[in-house]
């Protein structure tokens, strides 16, 4: 077979894991294309506004940070499910070149399939954005051209992000033997955490702070900054160790007999601490984004570009957020697995889960839009923004979060519902 | 004089070294292990047995001493001598199976080889004599979700065996397995190392699956306790002794506690 055959077999034998890193290479791709066209345009003529305005230059990057993100999470989670090959092969007397090989290859392959694709739906879905565009900047041009330079900016940006990947990859594969791989639970050690060390109840008082901030200063978007940020980073603390906190003491103290509720918030809080660093760069990106969209309001180019990179970078976090969760759900099946040995029901799975994956975006979407709600609500009473601006940003804010959380929901039912369903196996 | 297959020169494991909390997992192990021996490890419930199996085996390395696998040190070696080493001179098997469901059955065998880029025919031919001494052979074309426990251990010692160990390394190969499957299995490892000359290192708890070995060591709070010969005695017998060297331990603590 050789290890380009194993590595092919492999990856179409295992289609939900190639599909899911391709997907997100697809989509990473597509939205590559999409912003380079957006920028590059000249019929917008964000060119000239790009090399001058700040701003534009730093939301492209904060976009093009996010996408780096994403196949960040999305690599981590590929590298779970290879676990269990990498560790066939150490067994089989493979070393470090042949096991990193194999998943260079893999990666390499997929590249091949989904970035051709990823250039050709972007086009498409660029002229689209062009239509919209140019529609609003009455702009009489034909939406189906599209500059050569975001092709190239595309393939630009590949080429710096992927041979990163490939060395994360080759890192991996040094820094886990066969012992480690045997036990993939303890794969992940624990890091320590990006946010600032405070009590957890600390984190009420810095999200109240926001609040209050919000209703006493006079009604600006020049003045709101601060209050986002602080919102942002009180939220982030809120989700990412006071609720987890509260959910274990409360698993602990109060739901010990709440079959159902113990297990369930039990995983939620799980969940929500190991999403500790891409939580808080979306409560972060949610509020500031906004923030920024709405203050450059009155210059239409730079506003829509702010409303396009806002859009994606949601997209984007919300998909990042669903392949960290899958390889959560991916290290979780064995403990689920002793549950159902231990008693625990099918249709019991299926609530907790229900319950999980509801408060995990539910949670997501409200902390966040809390602030958001507030912030627009005072800017629609002062008529800074419109009630249609108003319903657009909630749309965009909560639109993603809840397809991926259908998406996960779905995922968690197929790869351990449907398992158990089946029977439990030996192993 | 047989020749030295593993060797362990004053052995010591410890992991979080450099946190809060080091745990030592072993300490100080010297021990022997010679060619076509069957070497079972026991012990209680986190007394290093997997980590000394391990170690012994390239999975894990020393935090302190050597260890040399058929006169090579195993520190010394690079990732890729590792690898060659392993292919040569090992075998893994392992509670959980580790099988690829993606692959059928007869692709899972072939795994080792194939990665090796050995030819077609020679694979087909190994597999054929392999599965044979297995009563696998009719499985070939199922995948490892449709076979039994018993079947997939199986598919999983095939696996090892199909380049030749020297050695075979089994961390609790029978775990899964009811007692006729673990009997099935322990029976094929004895002629294994009887008429082939394999070597067997193996963990288990069970004293009954430990009795179809030929040395046991005993180890306890990551050291060697005591350490048992088979020789002569039947398996009867050394099953007994097996016994009551764990028997120690629970009759120490009730001693403890009518003292």
């Amino acid at each position: 077979m050789g290890l380009v055959h194993f590595a092919y077999i492999m990856l179409i034998r295992k289609k939900q894991e190639s599909w899911a890193y391709g997907f997100m290479l697809l989509f990473l791709t597509m939205t590559t294309v999409v912003l380079s066209d957006v920028v590059d345009n000249p019929y917008i003529g964000y060119k000239e506004a790009f090399s001058s305005h700040f701003l534009i230059t730093l939301i492209v990057f904060i976009v093009l940070c996010f996408s780096s993100f994403m196949l960040y999470f999305a690599n981590d989670a590929f590298l779970q499910f290879k676990s269990e090959e990498l560790l066939i092969m150490g067994m089989s007397g493979q070393g470090f070149l042949a096991i990193t090989s194999y998943l260079w290859l893999q990666i390499m392959m997929l590249l091949m399939i989904f970035l051709p694709l990823g250039l050709c739906v972007g086009y498409f879905l660029a002229v689209g954005v062009n239509k919209i565009m140019y529609l609003f900047l009455h702009i009489p041009a034909s939406p189906f051209f599209q500059p050569l330079h975001c092709f190239l900016y595309t393939g630009l940006f590949f080429l710096i992000l992927i041979p990163v990947i490939l060395l994360l990859d080759a890192g991996f594969v040094y820094r886990h033997n066969i012992a480690d791989l045997l036990h993939q639970d303890h794969i992940k050690k624990d890091t320590t955490v990006v946010m600032l060390h405070l009590p957890s109840t600390a984190y009420i008082i810095v999200a109240l702070l926001a609040i209050i901030m919000f209703l006493t200063m006079p009604i600006s978007i020049e003045n709101y900054a601060m209050p986002c940020l602080i919102g942002a980073l009180g939220c982030a603390g809120l989700l990412v160790k006071t609720i987890p906190h509260l959910l274990k003491k409360l698993t602990s103290q109060r739901m010990i007999n709440h079959k159902i509720a113990l297990v369930s918030m039990s995983f939620l809080s799980d969940a929500l601490t190991k999403a500790k660093h891409i939580i808080t760069i979306y409560c972060i990106t949610t509020l500031m984004m906004i923030h920024m969209m709405i203050s450059m309001k009155d210059a239409l180019r730079e506003s829509l570009v702010a409303a396009h990179a806002y859009v994606v970078a949601s997209l984007l976090l919300s998909v990042s957020l669903m392949y960290l969760y899958r390889s959560l759900i991916l290290k979780r099946k064995m403990a689920i697995i002793n549950l159902y040995k231990v008693g625990y029901m099918l249709d019991q799975f299926k609530k907790i889960i229900k319950q999980e994956v509801v408060g995990f975006f539910g949670l997501l979407i409200a902390l966040p839009g809390l602030y958001i709600i507030i912030m627009l609500l005072l800017l629609l009473m002062n008529h800074t923004i419109s009630l249609s601006f108003v319903m657009i940003v909630m749309v965009t804010n909560i639109l993603p979060p809840v397809i991926m959380a259908l998406m996960t929901w779905r995922y968690y039912r197929q790869s351990i519902i449907a398992e158990l369903e089946e029977g439990v196996k030996d192993e | 004089m047989s020749k030295e297959m593993i060797k362990a020169e004053h052995v010591s494991k410890i992991y979080g070294l450099g946190s809060k909390h080091p745990y030592q997992a072993l300490n100080d192990i010297t021990l022997t292990i010679n060619e076509g021996e069957f070497v079972c490890i026991m012990g209680p419930s986190g007394a290093g047995k997997s980590t000394l199996l391990n170690v012994l085996t390239t999975i894990d390395f020393p935090t302190k001493g050597k260890v040399f696998i058929d006169g090579e040190e195993t520190r010394t070696l690079s990732s890729h001598q590792v690898g060659q080493l392993c292919y040569e001179l090992l075998g893994f098997i392992f509670q959980n199976f580790n099988l690829l469901d993606a692959l059928t059955v007869k692709e899972n065998i072939a795994v080792p080889l194939s990665l090796a880029s050995v030819n077609r025919q020679e694979i087909d031919e190994r597999i054929i004599s392999i599965t044979s001494k297995l009563n696998i052979e009719k499985l070939l074309e199922k995948y490892p979700y449709e076979c039994s426990g018993g079947q997939r251990q199986r598919i999983a010692i095939a696996r090892a065996l199909i380049n030749h160990p020297k050695i075979i390394v089994a961390d609790e190969p029978t775990g899964n397995l009811d007692s006729a499957n673990s009997h099935e299995v322990l029976d094929f490892f004895s002629k294994l190392n009887t008429e082939e000359g394999v070597t067997i290192l193996m963990v288990t708890h069970d004293p009954l699956i430990a009795s179809y070995s030929s040395k046991l060591l005993y180890i306890k709070d990551g050291m060697i306790e005591h350490t048992i010969h088979k020789e002569a005695l039947e398996q009867r017998d050394y099953f007994y002794r097996i016994v009551d060297i764990n028997s120690n331990e629970a009759q120490s603590y009730f001693m403890k506690e009518m003292q």
